[in-house]
């Protein structure tokens, strides 16, 4: 247990709505290595963003946690006082949004900005000046002191992103969770970014958590992954192992589906028919029976376990056990 | 196979600054292009797709095309008539024949009309009242395969994939000859984007539309397309069949960006080719080959000289002193 | 999602949510009971509002008179009755109008060309530098004093609100790309004003219109108090507190009369106003 910076064990997150409760996230089981980074795959409405909001304990007044534990560095966050989760947040575990724009205070300088965030560092001005300087070199803004003096709608989005990345990382957290980073940027630009994650991680030894949908950026970044599909965890695993033997029939539709993976020309592309269920309305048995091709008379009533069908592959799907 | 659309040496320019502002900052060129000598054409029934990184002057080319910005040299024809001296009334016609589809799928839609209004707008709005409206929506909403009743929804209350399809009736609602997509997979699921495109390709099949896509997914032009333009800087650097470009790139801004797509395989082995730095500023265009400041490959006269056309063949070509 | 489509079904919605509101509901029977009372004045007050009847002049409330009688012996209870009528046609016809032209202004503000913008915004900036009772007053020293003169000055003051408030919301909306993708359909700019525009910034202005209906009827009410608004004998509440001032020192019961009802109203308007905007736009509620 002690290798795991961060473990999630059955995790629940309800909101509560006009028409009841909706079940966003359910006994959601989830591990981050120390020193790995792990991705989170998942279409729109999975339950990613919820999932960060409660490993940050920012959730909506609406949300509630009937039941779940959330140990990061083997104390459960979720029995904190507020006061203690202050302390951990930009400090020990830290997150880069998906739009570098609306996280940068347009009004600040980015010089301001950066020494701000270190409010907590008994430091000189000018030491922090030159922990902001450091902090820009190492994501590669070219000319940083100069730089400092700018306000963020004069750098380009990937330096934006780029600036955010270097703030996150200013505290050398151990934990850092990216939320789709580099779905605002254009397709150089966003390898420009995962080769600075990458490297950054390896510099600094942290352990990422990281949030996409795009399956050839998880492919190419990530140690782990995380396959979710609405508000459940339906696999986890090494990254080879996920994607070349998934396990969950969700996965292997979804990595079909990815025109990418498609080398040949084709005027019909793979798709996944039928749609996400209705987190109110709960169906019985299998969240993903309306869609699975699989389907069997089981996955009607019971609900399918979370069990490891290879050495660290784990998934909740009934084919696995028969 | 006729030509619906062709577009010959194109400019598109925007002020940067006033005129007044102009002449105090002694700015003698007040002027930035955001597309420069372009050439493209379409042929009935087939896709053009035009790729390029954000800012390149993508959709600035598709809204002149469409003549909602005034292209101010060269000539856009649709079927042999001249776009940029159309009046009001050609205007009106011409839009009858060109509908667009937009880059966001529930934005692009007026949030408080619903979607069987919505759909039906255009008869309404090219004077085709006669027709009996709810009878038209169910037809159009079927053919994207919806259901007669999302007709009374509105636009929040639809998901992407669902506003895209609405977006999509919409714009084949006149019978277009020419359908405009701006980043028609933006913001969709993987597995919806097939089936979105797969909805595209064959409503093309079946009515036989010209496309025009805008995307910056490689991923999906070589499923969708025929013809492939790659924007730099608002100029093309490569044009040419889509699956020549696709399985022989020459230009090595092309390289870069088919290398830069990562691959859903967590062993491959992708021969990157990474440019350094970031876009140059329209404003201030470098020197020679305007992808020199970027390119792996350059070489001692490239910030000199604007490289030449170069030919692979009649269909196929990119401006580079050392095509790949 | 499951809302009610049918915009009857909303406005229900929204009324079914107000009465579960205490403030809501209280201001909602107050207006209600008001407006009834107003519409219906001929029919429930006990006297022609204007016929004098010196020899009761000056009583208290009484069983014949439940309000009392003024100087000259008119029923007190029947023209604040029909006061109510005066009060409500006022507000209605010039907030109606002003909200239409103010509308209209906003749009044309907002998504014309520069030049209309700069106009348009110098017209309102214009009124809004008059006070408003000193703009009253000028307007009525030149014409004189009537209904009419009331109700003009109030539209033109009230304009520049409605109009400043659709403008910035048309700005908003017009670099949305629903409005482009209608461009590029052909859509004309008529169309595009009233169709697209104008159902996405009205939602806001009936707030601010039914907040500002108690602001016009003791605006009124000044006026008329004033001897500028409407002429005697019309019934008026503002002349009522204007009588009752003169007779202050003879009986409380006019100023009473003519100060209960504008109290009502105000109350009950914006209680009303406030919670339909908190059902509305619950952001404002907790906003700066």
């Amino acid at each position: 247990m002690n290798e795991n910076v961060l473990t999630i064990r059955d995790l629940s997150v309800h909101y509560g709505t006009d028409r009841g409760e909706l079940k966003a996230l359910r006994h959601v089981n989830l591990d981050v290595p120390k020193g790995a980074i792990v991705g989170v795959v998942g279409e729109s409405g999975c339950g990613k963003s919820t999932l960060i909001s409660s490993i940050i304990r920012l959730l909506a007044e609406n949300a509630s946690i009937p039941n779940g534990a959330i140990e990061f560095k083997n104390t459960d966050l979720l029995k904190l006082p507020e006061e203690d989760m202050r302390a951990i947040r930009g400090v020990q575990m830290s997150v880069v949004f998906q739009d570098p724009m609306s996280t940068l205070n347009p009004v600040l300088s980015i010089g301001r900005q950066m020494t701000d965030i270190q409010y907590r560092d008994k430091k000189s001005q000018t030491e922090k000046n030159r922990r902001s300087i450091e902090m820009l070199t190492s994501v590669g803004i070219p000319d940083p002191a100069s730089r400092l003096k700018q306000f963020p709608h004069e750098f380009s989005g990937g330096m934006q992103q780029r600036i955010s990345i270097a703030m996150a990382l200013q505290a050398e957290p151990s934990f850092l969770i990216a939320d789709e980073p580099t779905t605002a940027l254009d397709a150089t630009l966003e390898v420009q970014i995962i080769h600075l994650l990458k490297e950054l991680q390896s510099d600094m030894g942290c352990s990422i958590l990281f949030i996409s949908h795009h399956l050839g950026v998880i492919a190419e970044l990530c140690d782990h992954v995380v396959i979710m599909y609405a508000g459940e965890v339906v696999e986890q695993g090494a990254v080879a192992d996920v994607f070349h033997r998934p396990a969950h029939p969700y996965t292997e539709r979804l990595l079909k589906c990815d025109p990418a993976s498609i080398a040949t020309k084709s005027r019909t592309l793979p798709t996944i028919p039928g749609e996400i269920p209705d987190l109110v309305t709960m169906p019985s048995g299998c969240i993903f029976k309306n869609r699975c091709e699989y389907v069997m008379t089981q996955c009607d009533t019971v609900v399918p376990e979370w069990s490891e069908c290879s050495a660290g592959h784990h998934v909740s799907c009934h084919r696995s056990r028969s | 196979m006729n030509t619906v659309l062709e577009v010959e040496n194109a400019r598109v320019r925007f002020r940067s600054m006033s005129s007044v502002q102009a002449l105090i900052k002694r700015e003698t060129d007040p002027w930035i292009d955001a597309v420069r000598d372009v050439s493209l054409s379409i042929k009935e029934g087939q896709t053009f797709t035009l790729v390029g990184e954000s800012g390149s002057g993508k959709s600035t080319l598709a809204l002149a095309v469409a003549g909602l910005v005034p292209a101010s040299e060269g000539s856009i024809r649709f079927r042999g008539e001249e776009v940029t001296t159309m009046n009001g009334a050609e205007m009106m016609a011409y839009r009858k024949q060109i509908s667009f589809m937009w880059q966001n799928p529930v934005g692009s839609l007026s949030p408080r009309q619903n979607v069987g209004a919505l759909v039906t707008e255009p008869y309404v709005v090219h004077g085709l009242k006669e027709r009996n409206l709810q009878e038209e929506s169910a037809r159009l909403l079927k053919m994207v395969g919806l259901p007669e009743h999302f007709s009374a929804r509105y636009p929040h209350q639809l998901s992407g994939g669902q506003a895209r399809r609405v977006g999509v009736a919409r714009a084949l609602a006149l019978s277009p000859k020419m359908i405009i997509a701006d980043e028609p997979t933006a913001g969709l699921d993987v597995s919806v984007q097939g089936e979105i495109l797969n909805l595209l390709n064959n409503l093309q099949d079946e009515l036989g539309i010209s496309m025009f896509v805008i995307t910056h997914n490689l991923n999906i032009v070589r499923h969708i397309s025929d013809r492939t333009a790659i924007m730099y800087l608002g100029r093309f650097v490569e044009q040419g069949p889509t699956d020549d470009i696709f399985s022989h790139p020459r230009h090595p801004y092309t390289l870069a960006l088919l290398s830069a797509n990562p691959e859903p395989d967590p062993d491959a082995d992708i021969e990157r080719i990474e440019l350094k730095g970031e876009v140059p500023s329209l404003m201030d265009r470098p020197s020679g080959c305007e992808f020199h400041t970027r390119c792996p490959f350059a070489a001692e006269n490239c910030d000199q000289k604007f490289p030449p056309v170069h030919t692979v063949n009649e269909n196929h070509s990119l401006t580079c002193h050392y095509p790949r | 999602m499951a809302r009610s489509q049918d915009k009857g079904g909303a406005v229900i919605d929204i009324l079914k949510r107000i009465i579960h509101e205490p403030l809501g509901f209280l201001g909602l029977i107050l207006v209600t009971l008001i407006v009834i009372s107003a519409v219906l004045a001929s029919v429930i007050s006990p006297y022609d509002p204007i016929a004098l009847n010196i020899v009761d002049r000056l009583q208290g409330p009484s069983s014949r008179h439940l309000l009392g009688t003024d100087q000259l012996g008119r029923d007190l209870f029947s023209r604040v009755l029909f006061g109510g009528q005066v009060a409500l046609k006022v507000a209605l016809v010039s907030i109606s109008v002003a909200l239409g032209i103010g509308v209209l202004l906003g749009m044309l503000a907002g998504f014309g060309p520069k030049w209309l913008d700069n106009i348009i915004m110098l017209f309102f900036d214009t009124i809004r530098s008059f006070p408003t009772v000193m703009f009253a007053l000028a307007t009525v020293a030149l014409v004189g004093p009537s209904l009419g003169t009331v109700i003009a000055v109030i539209i033109v003051t009230s304009i520049p609100n409605y109009g400043r408030v659709v403008r910035t919301q048309t700005l908003t909306i017009k670099s949305n790309q629903f409005i482009m993708a209608e461009r590029a359909m052909g859509v004309s700019t008529r169309r595009i004003l009233f169709v697209h525009i104008l159902p996405n910034v009205i939602g806001p202005l009936i707030i601010l219109a039914s907040m500002d209906i108690p602001t016009v009827i003791a605006l009124e009410a000044g006026l008329s108090f004033l001897g500028m608004g409407v002429k005697p004998p019309t019934p008026s509440w503002g002349s009522i507190l204007n009588d009752g001032y003169t007779l202050i020192r003879n009986t409380p019961w006019p100023i009473i009369a003519g100060s209960i009802p504008l109290l009502l109203i105000t109350l009950g308007f914006t209680f009303l106003g406030e919670s339909l905007r908190d059902l509305i736009d619950p952001k404002l509620r907790k906003g700066i």
